[in-house]
């Protein structure tokens, strides 16, 4: 009940947040920042909670690139995640981190493909699969594509309803 | 010349010229004002005559000696500015033009990965680490015993950052790292990053190389060392040193020939810069003055470190050694700051004379030389007696290793890829690192495997030729290549450019492109292995046959793609049309024009070895294709990123249609065309064989999880080689995959796929005891509904389906 309860108030916050993003261009900039913050606050613990158990090696390295993904560095992030991808290449939260940073680097197409990658080593991890819908919605959005979007939400609604 | 540069030269020239004409001018009104009065108190008018006649030559003779002086002065004062531009012109750009500096992958190592201890060996060997009897001391240096090793790792800087060096144990069991932890503190160390291996420059046409130092890298007993062999008195002089010329003149008189040298370090950069090393008289006198200039535009640290990155150190073939950081590494195969007292007299003993003293080919000379370099330094103090015995002592220990470009293939690959970024003259002369994909273990292997299959597989003309290219699963990055059966020769690098008939590596695009249609087909589908006739519109028949030269009446896909029938295949390619399969392959990641021909259906299509790994890729990864890329990162001369080649991906196909393909794939690997991999590889992988039309070429495709190969041989000139894709590359595959770390290939399917017993006649539901039924994957949905009734095996063939 208790992770239901959990998993419905992120993804609510999470549309919530996701579905006011064209008008997010024009807020100020301190709202935007902080906007930012819960995002990846946000997506930071979905990571953490679903997180197979990695190796040392894989769970260091993104560690790293969390930490270099609060302050923004997304390229040495992105290397970081290489790295740990090229360790265990079905990592599906690094995949997701790497969807992450392709949206804020204002890449939407390569966002969907990192979340659909990170998707299909996702196996049970509903929480770690509505994140990736997310942002898949989200570039969506971006790119302008109508269908991307509903067939994101169908996907959402799904999950969510697990 | 630009108009700044021919400004600071006529600035100063002009000033000089106004001033002398200044002069001039003065003493001529003078003179011409003194004439008219002595002129009137001349004495008799002949005497007047001749005495005004020698006057009048004598003050011709004092103007031309005046012009001659004014002249000269002027002459050397242009002169003397025009090397003053030359001196500063040249060290106030850049000095040098710094070649890229290519690397190769570097080696990650974390409990958990699958390593052997000889690919520990060998990369440790390639970055030149020195194995020692004890706890390593200093970074570059390693213990190894049984499976156990103790590492001190290098600093270096990577595109993420620094990685600091760290002293590390290493405990390997089962070929797996079991173990890693920090010697000091005895924690364990999740993750140890050795530094990259150097794998060749790319070079400007001068074949100039070095690594630039700054002087604070340099040690101190380096400085000293140098200073106190070349140039004692080099911080007190201005750049020549009277004494030193006078004793050297003193010393090569009583010798009767040259035997010392009075030049300051300021005059050798001099000469080594702006100078030919003829020995005349001129040359000297420019030296000298040269070096004057030097000191009054630049104080002694920069004209040190100058000189320590120009001088020449010796020749690597058409590369030049320049400066100790580079000879460091050349000989030694260390950083400077790595060197022992006795190996940094042998460098310095090398400024004398590169090529005479040079340790690798004239080791008995270069010993004496650094013998006496060590007597010198001892004999000033900087170390004592026994300190100079013992490194006298010590036996002359030179990096055997060739450090030419060792794979020319590969480099090739980075400089294509590279030219669309960057200006190929930057690339010559901007000092970039370049971080590439190369796995130097992965290539020897590779090249290992060729060497030692090729004379098997060719016993008579030794004109077999090879390509091999394999690439990382998941990532896309190309892990080794080889383009010749020569691997480091660096011609036609036929992995890249050899596009030859691809044969039945094309069956598994036509069937994907089939499977795609999960409604019409499936690997249950029922194809026609009868006689096909064609006639093409210039009334050429086409007919295709199978290599067993038989025909196998009706069979389904799975069997058709297994034991790779040509004529099931082409009937469906032929059901498909053209624009499937090309699109099935655009999918794949690759964009080749296929020509309007049937036999494109049995690989009568034109692709290198490359393209083929970059299909092939996409199926190893169930359709996310990545684009193969062999840099990783650009870094400038200063170590700052410039650039990442960044992963990328991209699914177009579809991940069900092609999960079935593997499924068939690894299948072929076990009792298919590729049935002789089952022996001897101890994990499951998976691939296809292709041979072209009359054994032009012998292809092999396949994949574990984590690595995909290619291999290809055949003649240049197109003769048959008589092998098969099995006898032949799939020969050369199997030793390339028996001798590095590989995982077997995924063959848990996802949630779209349901396995189904279907009878192998019929293509209809079958039960896994009835004779003929086989269990294959199907996409949800498409498997059979109808079943063919079970016609009960015999025990013993009951019995064989349960041993599979």
């Amino acid at each position: 009940m208790f992770r239901r309860l959990c998993l419905a108030a992120t993804a609510g916050l999470l549309i919530g947040q996701l579905a006011c993003a064209p008008a997010g261009y024009q807020k100020r900039e301190t709202e935007a920042v902080s906007e930012k913050a819960t995002t990846l606050a946000m997506a930071t613990q979905t990571w953490q909670r679903t997180s197979a158990s990695a190796l040392p090696a894989v769970e260091d390295l993104v560690k790293q690139a969390d930490s270099q993904i609060a302050s923004r560095n997304f390229d040495v992030a992105a290397d970081k995640l290489e790295r740990a991808l090229r360790i265990s290449p079905d990592y599906a939260p690094a995949w997701s981190r790497m969807a992450h940073i392709a949206l804020n680097e204002a890449d939407p197409s390569r966002a969907i493909q990192m979340a659909k990658r990170s998707n299909s080593h996702a196996a049970n991890a509903v929480e770690l699969k509505l994140l990736n819908w997310q942002y898949i919605r989200k570039a969506s959005q971006m790119l302008g594509d109508t269908d991307g979007v509903l067939n994101a939400d169908k996907s959402i609604n799904i999950l969510q309803s697990l | 010349m630009n108009y700044r540069t021919a400004g600071r030269i006529i600035r100063p020239v002009s000033f000089i010229i106004g001033r002398l004409k200044c002069c001039f001018i003065k003493s001529v009104t003078r003179r011409k004002s003194r004439k008219t009065p002595s002129r009137r108190k001349s004495a008799p008018r002949k005497k007047r005559k001749q005495g005004s006649r020698s006057l009048a030559n004598a003050r011709s003779t004092k103007r031309a000696v005046g012009w001659i002086v004014i002249a000269s002065v002027l002459v050397t004062t242009l002169y003397v500015l025009w090397l003053d531009y030359r001196v500063v012109d040249r060290f106030a750009g850049r000095l040098w033009s710094i070649p890229a500096r290519v690397y190769a992958r570097p080696l990650e190592l974390y409990e958990g990965k699958k390593i052997t201890v000889a690919e520990l060996l060998f990369e440790l060997n390639r970055l030149d680490y020195q194995n020692i009897s004890q706890t390593p001391d200093k970074p570059g240096r390693f213990h190894h015993w049984a499976n156990h090793f103790e590492i001190k790792t290098r600093t270096f800087r990577f595109s993420d950052g620094e990685e600091q060096s760290k002293e590390v144990r290493i405990d390997i069991k089962r070929s797996t790292i079991s173990a890693l932890y920090d010697l000091q503190t005895r924690k364990a160390v999740p993750l140890v990053r050795l530094d990259p291996v150097y794998v060749t420059g790319i070079f400007p046409a001068h074949g100039e190389d070095r690594i630039l130092l700054r002087l604070d890298d340099v040690p101190d007993m380096f400085k000293q060392m140098l200073v106190m062999v070349e140039d004692r008195r080099f911080y007190q002089h201005f750049g020549i040193d009277i004494k030193s010329i006078a004793r050297a003149l003193i010393a090569n008189i009583k010798a009767g020939r040259t035997v010392q040298g009075g030049s300051t370090i300021t005059q050798q950069l001099v000469k080594n810069m702006f100078l030919t090393p003829d020995r005349s008289l001129w040359r000297k006198l420019n030296e000298a003055i040269m070096a004057v200039l030097l000191e009054l535009h630049y104080d002694k640290q920069q004209i040190l470190e100058t000189y320590l990155n120009e001088v020449y150190l010796g020749q690597d073939a058409e590369r030049a050694i320049h400066g100790f950081g580079l000879a460091s590494d050349f000989y030694f195969g260390k950083s400077l700051d790595e060197l022992d007292l006795d190996q940094m007299a042998v460098l310095i003993g090398m400024v004398k004379g590169a090529s005479y003293y040079n340790p690798v080919r004239n080791p008995q000379r270069s010993t004496e030389r650094r013998n006496i370099v060590i007597d010198t330094i001892q004999m000033y103090g900087l170390i004592s007696a026994a300190q100079a015995d013992y490194q006298k002592s010590k036996k002359l220990v030179v990096t055997s290793r060739n450090k030419r470009a060792l794979y020319p293939a590969f480099v090739n690959l980075v400089q294509r890829q590279l030219t669309r970024d960057y200006d190929p003259e930057d690339l010559k002369s901007e000092g970039l690192q370049i971080f590439t994909t190369l796995d130097p273990f992965i290539q020897h292997v590779t090249e290992q495997s060729i060497r030692s299959t090729l004379p098997i597989l060719d016993r008579h003309t030794n004109e077999l030729q090879v390509a091999a290219v394999v690439t990382s699963t998941d990532s896309g990055e190309v892990l080794a290549i080889v383009g010749d059966r020569n691997p480091s020769y660096a011609g036609f690098n036929r992995a890249l450019d050899a596009k030859r008939h691809i044969g039945s590596l094309m069956k598994p695009v036509v069937y994907l492109a089939a499977l795609r249609q999960k409604d019409k087909y499936t690997l249950g589908t029922i194809l026609s292995d009868t006689r096909l006739r064609i006639e093409g519109e210039d009334r050429k028949i086409w007919e295709p046959e199978n290599y067993d030269k038989a025909y196998h009446g009706d069979v389904i896909m799975y069997e058709a793609l297994l034991k790779s029938y040509n004529i099931p295949v082409a009937r469906l390619g032929l059901e498909l049309g053209l624009s499937r399969i090309a699109e099935t392959l655009r999918q794949l990641g690759n964009s080749t024009v296929l020509p309007p021909y049937p036999s494109i259906t049995l690989g009568a299509v034109d692709m290198s070895p490359f393209e083929i790994a970059s299909i092939y890729q996409t199926f190893a990864t169930n359709g996310f294709h990545s684009p193969l890329r062999s840099v990783r990162a650009v870094l400038d001369s200063k170590g700052m990123p410039l650039k990442r080649y960044q992963l990328d991906v991209k699914r177009e196909s579809d991940p069900a249609a092609i999960e079935l393909i593997n499924f068939v794939l690894h299948k072929v690997t076990q009792s298919g065309t590729a049935a002789g991999l089952s022996d001897g590889l101890d994990i499951d992988v998976a691939g296809k064989t292709g041979t072209s039309d009359e054994l032009y070429d012998s292809w092999f495709a396949g994949f574990s999880s984590d690595k995909v190969a290619v291999v290809w041989l055949g003649f240049d000139d197109q003769r048959p080689t008589g092998l098969t894709g099995a006898s032949g590359a799939m020969r050369v595959w199997k030793r390339i995959f028996r001798g590095i770390s590989a995982s077997s290939v995924r063959q848990a399917m996802s949630e779209d796929i349901r396995w189904v017993w279907i009878d192998q006649e019929t293509g209809l539901l079958s039960d896994k005891h009835c004779e003929n039924a086989v269990e294959l994957p199907f996409i949800i949905g498409s498997e059979p509904t109808e079943s063919a009734g079970c016609k009960a095996g015999s025990p013993l063939d009951w019995l064989k389906k349960i041993l599979k």
